[in-house]
């Protein structure tokens, strides 16, 4: 059985075997024939990852210098440029790509995750909006029923209040699913105002606002953002009749519902670089014999360099040659680490090559 | 059943206190008897055959397509680093196949809480650049349908409703979770219960609508 029309008035153990069964072949054949494993998680077992260890260090050095940049962009992303945040992300994702996969593929792959999708929210921003899809409006205002039915089975007010954020994360992401729903079903209601989708997204909507009109949620750590898209959904109730009209202005909710979305994309790509910092800045960086000298290192960044490891025979450029060597401490004879910028200057200039 | 946090430090902690007698390649070859080298690319075919089906198996426990990948990496990593570290741990591990898919599916229920979130808008509607064959789209209508049920079982049930749709039996499922045959099937049938009544009314709604 393949028909949901099969299923209407009762489902039998049959009915859901078959149900069963058909969801699974479709899921294992599309994540089968959409996957592969990652490059980096073959990189990481490659033999010969382990070689060359000075260029891999100074490829870790500027990673991490990259990724400061990008976690200061991502901390106010309104003072910065979509294509300057982009730039950034770019140009770790591809540097890591190229150069630190089999260090650390995990918080890289989870980046480049986060960051393709930040980008797509970009190019949906872009995109031609006379081309609303329907069935997709359809199918996400029906996920929202299915959720929203779920929270009133939980009560969603008790769950709030005692403290069980998950419920409430879930309904408010439901909102901004029905935000989105709603704003490309008022696309397609211009020619089509009895629209099934455009009336099950209304509904919705208004069974969100009453189940969700509480006065406190402000007050909770979410809070602020149940609020807004709380307020868009009820700006969206609101303004329903006033959407049949043969020319109405969709741009600001696609705006809202976009930029809601990449909001979020943003913060989930900005928590990814913040582990992603960590994870250079707890690896092992040897430059011991390297020729630095070409290396772009700033004054006021030398934190990059904590635990770096470096020997006598290594050559910093000279403009942060004698911080490096106050940084440093001796860690075996002919060799140095520096160290963390906020420890006491622990070093015996004396010992340090000249 | 040991493990319990997936993401543990210790490797070592993630194998299963209980393991079925799978024959496998895998486990087959410790790395006391094969180079390194042969143990990699054994592992390597192991990864290229079960990632995909085990990103499926996450999904039909209820997760978003982004979030599964997340968790199969993970546990990809697990192993791997299991072999490097800990051979003798990975050795004892009979039934590499369903110890892949419960680390992964430990993965996607532990902490943060963006692993619990259920799949939203973005995932469907936005191309996700990192991997542009991956549209959730292509699944049918009917599909998202189930995978939704799916996703509002409890752990516990959604696991075994996942291993069972994949075709393992209640005495397997039970020797990797940890649990006996009996409470695999008291699940099981819990979850069928549960599910019959929410895809009911999900196509209930349908036909409402559709009068």
């Amino acid at each position: 059985m393949t028909s949901s029309e099969e299923h209407r008035d009762e489902l039998t153990d049959g009915g859901l075997d078959d149900l069963l069964s058909s969801a699974a072949d479709d899921v294992m054949n599309h994540a089968v024939n959409t996957t592969a494993p990652t490059a980096a998680l073959l990189r990481l077992m490659d033999d010969d990852a382990s070689g060359d260890p000075p260029s891999r260090g100074i490829a870790v050095i500027m990673q991490r210098s990259i990724a400061r940049q990008l976690d200061r962009v991502l901390d106010h992303p309104r003072a910065f440029a979509l294509d300057r945040i982009l730039y950034h992300a770019g140009t770790i994702v591809s540097g890591i790509d190229r150069d630190l996969g089999f260090i650390i593929p995990s918080p890289a792959f989870n980046l480049a995750r986060a960051l393709g999708r930040a980008s797509a929210v970009v190019h949906a921003l872009d995109r031609d909006r006379g081309r609303p899809d329907l069935n997709r409006a359809r199918e996400l205002a029906r996920s929202f029923a299915l959720a929203l039915d779920d929270s009133r089975d939980r009560d969603i007010y008790r769950s709030v209040v005692s403290g069980r954020a998950h419920d409430l994360t879930r309904a408010l992401r439901a909102a901004r699913d029905v935000g989105f729903a709603l704003a490309v079903a008022h696309a397609q209601g211009r020619g089509s105002p009895t629209s099934l989708a455009v009336e099950e997204a209304f509904d919705c909507a208004r069974d969100l606002a009453w189940n969700l009109g509480f006065d406190d949620a402000s007050s909770r750590d979410i809070g602020d953002d149940l609020a807004r898209a709380l307020d868009h959904t009820r700006e969206l109730v609101r303004s329903g009749p006033r959407t049949f009209p043969p020319d109405p202005d969709l741009e600001p909710d696609l705006d809202l519902a976009r930029s809601l979305q990449l909001e979020q994309d943003l913060i989930r790509a900005h928590g990814h670089v913040r582990g992603l910092i960590t994870a250079l800045q707890t690896a092992t960086v040897d430059v011991s014999g390297a020729d630095l000298q070409d290396l772009d290192l700033d004054l006021d960044n030398l934190d990059i360099l904590a635990g770096v490891i470096w020997s006598e025979l290594t050559r910093w450029p000279p403009e942060v040659a004698d911080e490096v060597w106050a940084r440093s401490r001796p860690i075996r004879e002919g060799t140095w680490q520096v160290m963390d910028g906020t420890e006491p200057d622990s070093v015996d200039r004396a010992t340090v090559p000249g | 059943m040991a493990c319990d946090d997936p993401a543990a430090g210790d490797p070592g902690s993630c194998v299963p206190d209980r393991i079925y007698p799978d024959q496998s390649a895998l486990s087959t070859c410790p790395a006391s008897m094969a180079s390194m080298a042969a143990t990699r690319e054994t592992f390597i075919e192991f990864t290229d055959r079960e990632w995909g089906r085990v990103v499926g198996c996450v999904i039909l426990a209820g997760a978003s397509r982004p979030q599964a990948e997340d968790a199969v990496q993970e546990a990809f990593l697990q192993a791997w680093r299991l072999i490097e570290q800990r051979p003798d741990a990975w050795e004892k591990v009979r039934n590499p196949r369903g110890w892949i898919r419960v680390v992964a599916l430990r993965a996607y229920r532990r902490p943060p809480e963006t692993r619990r979130e259920p799949p939203t808008m973005s995932a469907d509607v936005l191309p996700d650049l990192a991997d542009p064959r991956s549209d959730p789209a292509e699944l049918t209508a009917q599909t998202r349908d189930v995978v939704a049920a799916l996703g509002w079982l409890p752990d516990d049930l959604a696991a075994v409703m996942a291993l069972s749709m994949e075709g393992f039996t209640s005495a397997e499922i039970g020797e990797v979770l940890g649990v006996t045959d009996q409470q695999v099937r008291d699940w099981r049938k819990q979850a069928r219960g549960m599910l019959k009544r929410r895809l009911a009314r999900t196509y209930e709604q349908d036909r409402r609508r559709a009068r």
